[in-house]
């Protein structure tokens, strides 16, 4: 019952890997992230995809079956994405290996496309995981303090702390609704299902509202003017997770370039 | 010996995190009875009460409705919804719709209520708690008193054979506190089994029939208001005090100021009328005594 993006910030906060510094865990991500998209190959985004997965469940302590559901939210729309690389229409037959024929027009699938659609699956895929990574090991005042120090733009980090959270109380406050909903006999039957959801939808944006408002006025009345300031945390850096990433993307720079040749 | 209307075997229950909040809770609620739970903030209280309306479901132990085991399939949760009212602490959490009626009358069309039997139904709960003047406010016009007593009226309305309040007095001013609990008396009085968890051990003192005290997701000890109240060590263990009437009659009767040995009185008014009974209290000559402050 409790919703997905606050078990995304329970695990943040439980990491094992919390404390290894922030930064580092931003480069590995990010740097792996961007070479995986910068090469078209599957075997990368295959590697990369295991490497992250088997940090993300071991290392980082994510339960199995919870990391499946998360990655499940991506997958909807990767494969909507991937079926639309994997048929196209065409008025020549011979376009395609397999095809059939609906009126005057071919829909098929040719080898091309067919790779095409699965090297976009897994580098998106791999990608997702990169970032899936850092946020289920970093707690996001981490993250805002690493951004803090590159010297991004107060509104930027201010907006983004606001709507982090205002998330959470529109989280919270459409879970408040539920439960509510369910204590009175709510969600039975397929009419309960649709008066329950609609009343939750219509008075959903009234109560987060308040919530916001709320949560406003608190912060107004300890003397809020605007701008947001963050506690800088000291964090231990360790040369080891800097090499350890280089190496990592070395290593699939070398097998990119050996498969090409 | 009235029957059972609810009982709790061995109940388990852990959340996702791993945190304990329940570690083998057994309790017997008789039919039309009234039920106080006492407990420190984490007790367990609020999670034991989910798992009486089937929100929660339990990791381990049986939980049964008039000796029927508790299932979490459609039909048995419909008759139990019906059944077993909860009442959260907090009525923001409870009232979603901006309309007083609309909230009151949600339960009536989950159960099937047509839209002229629900609004008969919802007018006469709300002349029962005399709140019919609210009617036409928006819910977020509402005081927390007059929140309550919507929160209140929307499970009452569904007419439920079992009431859960979760800390009925939170927030509230001494003034709506006896308004609601009056209601609550009223709902008892017609056969409603009545179960609250409080923090004014006073109050469960001169209202409960079967107190429960609850520590750290066990019980600690039940029983009559006479009873529970008598082991110190599990009082302070709970962080509870006793109630200061019955602390009161102990310290008189250890004085030996009393000369008949009775149950202890419940309220403040029984305890003052037994002061001024001279055939419990030992008659004393008064005597003019210099007293010395120490």
């Amino acid at each position: 019952m409790s919703p997905n993006v606050i078990r995304i910030d329970h695990y943040a906060y439980m990491s094992p890997l919390r404390n290894v510094h922030p930064g580092e865990k931003i480069f590995f991500s990010l740097s792996t992230m961007l070479l995986v998209l910068a090469m078209d190959s599957i075997l990368i985004s295959g590697i990369v995809l295991g490497v992250m997965s088997l940090i993300i469940v071991w290392r980082a302590g994510v339960k199995c079956g919870y990391f499946l559901k998360l990655l499940a939210i991506p997958l909807g729309f990767l494969l909507l994405g991937c079926l639309a690389v994997l048929f196209s229409v065409s008025s020549e037959g011979a376009d395609y290996d397999y095809f059939i024929k609906v009126g005057a027009v071919f829909i098929g699938v040719s080898v091309d496309s067919f790779w095409n659609a699965v090297q976009l699956f897994t580098r998106s895929l791999a990608a997702v995981v990169c970032l899936y990574m850092l946020i289920l090991t970093t707690p996001i005042n981490h993250i805002i303090c690493i951004l803090q120090r590159l010297g991004v733009p107060a509104i930027i980090i201010n907006l983004m702390v606001l709507i982090y959270n205002n998330i959470f109380l529109f989280v919270r406050s459409a879970d408040e609704i539920y439960i509510a909903q369910v204590s009175r006999y709510g969600y039975h039957g397929w009419v309960g299902q649709i008066r329950s959801l609609s009343l939750l939808c219509s008075n959903l944006l009234v109560k987060s509202l308040k919530a916001s408002n709320d949560a406003f006025n608190g912060m107004i009345s300890r003397g809020f003017d605007g701008e947001l300031k963050f506690v800088d945390e000291v964090f231990e850096t360790k040369a080891g997770n800097i090499a350890a990433t280089v190496i990592l993307n070395c290593l699939l720079i070398t097998i990119y370039l050996s498969g090409r040749v | 010996m009235t029957p059972n209307i609810l009982e709790v075997q061995n109940l388990h229950f852990h959340y996702p995190d791993g945190s304990k909040a329940l570690q083998g809770i057994n309790m017997l609620i008789n039919e039309n009875s009234k039920v106080a739970l006492l407990g420190p903030n984490g007790a367990g209280k609020s999670t034991l009460f989910l798992h009486l309306n089937a929100l929660l479901k339990p990791c381990a132990g049986k939980i049964r409705y008039k000796g029927a085991d508790f299932e979490y399939h459609k039909a048995f949760l419909k008759s139990l919804k019906k059944r077993v009212g909860i009442v959260f602490q907090n009525p923001d959490h409870q009232i979603f719709s901006a309309s007083v009626k609309q909230d009151i009358s949600f339960g009536l069309f989950n159960l099937g209520y047509s839209a002229t039997e629900a609004g008969a139904r919802v007018e006469e709960v709300g002349e029962k708690l005399n709140i019919c003047e609210l009617f036409d406010k928006p819910t977020h016009f509402l005081s927390v008193g007059q929140k309550k007593m919507v929160a209140l009226a929307g499970v009452v309305v569904m007419q439920p054979e079992i009431l859960i309040c979760d800390e009925p007095n939170a927030g509230l001013d001494p003034g709506n506190y006896k308004i609601l609990m009056n209601s609550l008396d009223t709902l008892y009085r017609e056969g409603c089994t009545v179960i609250i968890s409080t923090h004014d051990v006073d109050f469960a003192y001169s209202w409960a029939d079967t107190i429960f005290i609850l520590d750290q997701g066990r019980i600690l000890k039940q029983g009559t208001f006479d009873q529970v109240f008598k082991d110190r060590r599990i009082l302070e263990q709970a962080k509870l005090k006793p109630p200061w009437v019955f602390e009161t009659w102990e310290k008189m009767i250890d004085n030996g100021m009393v000369s008949n040995i009775l149950p202890a009185p419940r309220s403040q008014e029984q305890l003052y009328n037994m002061m001024s009974d001279r055939r419990i209290m030992k008659r004393t000559t008064p005597k003019i005594i210099e007293y010395q402050n120490v």
